[in-house]
């Protein structure tokens, strides 16, 4: 098992993937298979950041990092765009608090481009990638955007599902949330350490992939 | 038959249903085409919906989901059951047309034959019914921020126009994702102008416009995306006159992201003045009180026809809590015809719904309207949970209860007894809407305004008086307020009182055209022939079709001397008014 090197700077290549899948094949094969694994002490997602040179590559939570949020996104998606704001405001209040923040990109069509211009229009920071050939949208089970899975640093499962309780279907939204579910389950888990693996259904766009 | 033939057929027969349902539903062959029809006017790149779906690859990707909210009829979004009264441009998709997607999607989306594809539709200069005549366009953007409640800010076009022109037709482009829905209104007066320059970004906010800024004549003039243009039947044209700005009453939503808003309006033109200019009746109520946990509150309100009309159009209105609206032509021979169902509301995809062929009514025939509003953590879009007392307001967390309908009276007699009856409606529900207003706010200076002229046209003037003191005592920078005093005094016949309430309505607000032309009458009727002159021609300036002011600065200019001049405002206010007694004499006067 690699050792995290720092918070930001926790990415290796993907010629170094090969060596974790082998030291981790003996406790649990999906891992490696799947982009994620859950099983406590294990955390690392396969991706392709988008501000890197288009190769993939594994992160790991680093030494500061308590939890672990897997936002997924996309850019076609209205109701993702919605919840941008509320995402920002997440990562800059939570952040400093131990919680980092993943955009993955998982549709088909997305580009760099598409996804730099709608970041920078919402003014958001952070880690934002693509999730090549969709793993970790089959290892996590996402179905639509945006959907959050946030996980504690060892794995285990904080929360999953909507950002907040605005729609209640596609075109069916109040004109303000009245539960912000990934909020209330982030700050449940930085007061008591406790990943109560929770679960909401979340609303949005499917993910898209050509059939 | 034997039964050998009888076995043949029903095999063949089954063959043949069987070869059917085997037949694949791809891209080209079958959804193509309907996509180009129902989708394509907002999924077209640089449409107003956020993605294309014009090509194979554009649609494949999303085969589920459009096979999902074809299914449940959120896309193409259309409110109104279909009815016995088809309406313009409906976008509702056929039953058998929405089993081809589920039936696309559940084979995998396939491709088919590229060669059997439609032509794909153009737009051309992207208006869709060609270049305008004229094209106008909010002269700095505004910009809609990313997050937070909805926006209502009404934005002044400047048309400039040299000479009088007749709107045929009109196509909005707001080119942002951010715009809900929009009313286009008139204004003559300049007030929007004015309430713009106070407000330091384009645009003034707020739901309610001042009562100078008017719909077109008679007319909904709504807009909302996907919408097709509004094309106006000849003869119910509206006519746009030099020195009227258009104002864009717009809702907009935020996306997410900071959204610029920089509409273009086209503007269509037709040499046809138009002939007849429809009416409006407002069915509705602002006695609305919605308990928590209620789902069947219902509001309802009635009117019957005091004349045979064609009914043009209707456009309903509620926020969250509205789920079911109907309205209702019950003839007098008691025969029911829904004129506009909606089973499950959608605030954001308001609209007018206008009639592929009028409805004619006859004499009698009561127009029905009930709406039910849900408070229940059943209805989805409801703004609180757990849900709250909900009553009338104009904010959209609060709710109303409309149905407007489009009339065209059949004669001039009919127009005037629909008229009659139209304004004592207004009159019972300015009253009502104000009180409520007055519930919620106490410091309502406008509120305070409507129910003093209500009380003014009773002719209770001293009741009158103490609501517009009162409206100027509560915002004192409401020249409305002291317009109306200077009113009530001129009629009391205290012309000093008078004078100086005019003098403080333009004070507040320099472009208030009726204090001036009032200000103008005071001064002539105290014998101070410049001083009334000079308020005159600032009132015509103003408002170039104050009859009133044309006539007096006739009457001052003849007995100045000065024919000329005064034979120009006579004939003048014949053209606006062909039968005023005052001009017609003055023409005569040597």
């Amino acid at each position: 098992m690699d050792t995290p090197s720092g918070r930001h700077p926790t990415s290796i290549r993907i010629h170094r993937l090969l060596l974790l899948c082998l030291v981790t094949a003996a406790f649990w094969l999906g891992g490696c298979r799947h982009g994620v694994a859950s099983r406590p002490g294990a955390l690392s997602w396969r991706w392709i950041p988008i501000d890197g040179d288009g190769q993939e590559e594994v992160g790991h939570p680093g030494p500061a990092d308590r939890a672990v949020v897997l936002v997924f996104l996309g850019t076609e998606c209205p109701i993702a765009q919605k919840m941008l704001p509320e995402l920002d405001r997440l990562q800059r209040e939570l952040g400093p608090q131990g919680v980092r923040f993943l955009s993955i990109y998982p549709n088909e069509g997305e580009t760099r481009e598409g996804i730099q211009q709608q970041r920078r229009r919402a003014g958001l920071t952070g880690e934002a990638g693509f999730d090549p050939g969709q793993r970790l949208v089959d290892r996590w089970k996402v179905t639509v955007t945006p959907e959050v899975v946030a996980l504690a640093a060892d794995g285990s499962l904080i929360y999953r599902g909507r950002v907040n309780d605005q729609y209640a279907a596609l075109g069916k939204g109040r004109p303000a949330a009245t539960r912000h579910d990934l909020r209330e389950a982030l700050e449940a888990f930085l007061a008591t350490g406790m990943a109560e693996g929770e679960r909401t259904t979340p609303v949005g766009c499917r993910i898209l992939r050509t059939p | 038959m034997s039964p050998r033939i009888a076995i043949g057929l029903v095999l063949g027969s089954l063959g043949l249903v069987m070869g059917r349902a085997a037949e694949p539903v791809t891209f080209h062959g079958q959804i193509q085409p309907l996509v180009f029809r129902h989708c394509a006017g907002c999924h077209r790149p640089g449409g107003a919906a956020p993605f294309p779906l014009l090509t194979f690859e554009d649609a494949a990707k999303r085969a589920k989901d459009l096979a999902d909210v074809t299914a449940r009829r959120y896309m193409p979004p259309w409110l109104p059951a279909p009815g016995p009264h088809p309406f313009v441009d409906e976008r509702r998709m056929g039953d058998a047309d929405i089993a081809l997607f589920r039936q696309w999607a559940d084979a995998g989306a396939p491709r088919g034959d590229p060669a059997a594809a439609p032509p794909t539709p153009t737009w051309p200069d992207g208006w869709l019914l060609g270049h305008p005549d004229l094209v106008v366009r909010l002269p700095q953007p505004y910009t809609v921020p990313a997050e937070g409640r909805d926006v209502y800010r009404n934005f002044v076009l400047p048309l400039d126009l040299p000479q009088a022109r007749h709107v045929r037709a009109w196509e909005l482009r707001p080119h942002s994702r951010a715009a809900h829905h929009a009313f286009l209104r008139v204004d003559t007066t300049g007030e929007g102008r004015r309430l713009d320059g106070k407000d330091p970004e384009p645009g003034f906010p707020g739901m309610d416009v001042p009562s100078v800024i008017q719909a077109p004549g008679g007319h909904f003039a709504s807009w909302q995306p996907g919408a097709a243009p509004h094309q106006y039947p000849s003869g119910l044209a509206w006519t746009l006159r030099p020195g009227t700005d258009l104002v864009l009453q717009a809702h907009l939503q935020p996306t997410g992201v900071p959204e610029p808003f920089q509409p273009e309006l086209g503007l269509y033109f037709t040499d046809q003045p138009p002939t007849q200019q429809p009416m409006k009746l407002g069915l509705g109520s602002v006695e609305i009180d919605v308990p928590p946990g209620q789902s069947n509150v219902v509001v309802r309100d009635e009117f019957t026809l005091p004349a045979e009309v064609d009914v043009l159009g209707v456009l309903p209105h509620t926020h969250y809590l509205g789920r079911r609206i109907e309205g209702t032509a019950i003839r007098p021979d008691g025969r029911e015809e829904p004129l506009l169902v909606i089973p499950d509301w959608d605030f954001n995809w308001q609209g007018a719904y206008r009639f592929r062929e009028p409805v004619r009514l006859p004499e009698g025939t009561r127009l029905r309207f009930a709406l039910t509003f849900d408070n229940t953590t059943n209805n989805v879009r409801n703004p609180f949970s757990p849900p709250r007392r909900a009553r009338y307001g104009p904010n959209t967390t609060d709710e109303m209860a409309e149905l407007w309908v489009q009339l065209l009276p059949r004669t001039p007699e009919g127009r005037a007894r629909l008229d009659r009856a139209l304004l004592e409606r207004i009159a019972r529900d300015t009253v009502a809407y104000s009180r409520q207003r007055l519930r919620l706010d106490p410091n309502d200076g406008t509120a305070w305004i409507n129910l003093g002229k209500a009380l003014l046209s009773q002719r209770r003037l001293a009741e009158a008086e103490t609501h517009f003191r009162k409206a100027v005592e509560v915002a004192l920078d409401l020249d409305e307020g002291h317009y109306y005093l200077g009113l009530l005094h001129r009629i009391q016949n205290r012309p000093a009182e008078a004078r100086t309430e005019f003098q403080r309505a333009i004070q507040l607000n320099p472009n208030h055209a009726r204090a001036r032309g009032n200000l103008g009458f005071v001064e002539a009727e105290s014998g101070r022939l410049p001083e009334a002159s000079v308020h005159l021609a600032e009132a015509l300036r103003l408002d170039p079709k104050d009859v009133l002011a044309l006539t007096l600065l006739g009457k001052i200019r003849l007995q100045q001397g000065d024919r000329a001049a005064a034979r120009d405002l006579f004939r003048r206010a014949l053209v606006l008014d062909p039968k005023n007694p005052d001009a017609l004499e003055g023409m005569l006067a040597r």
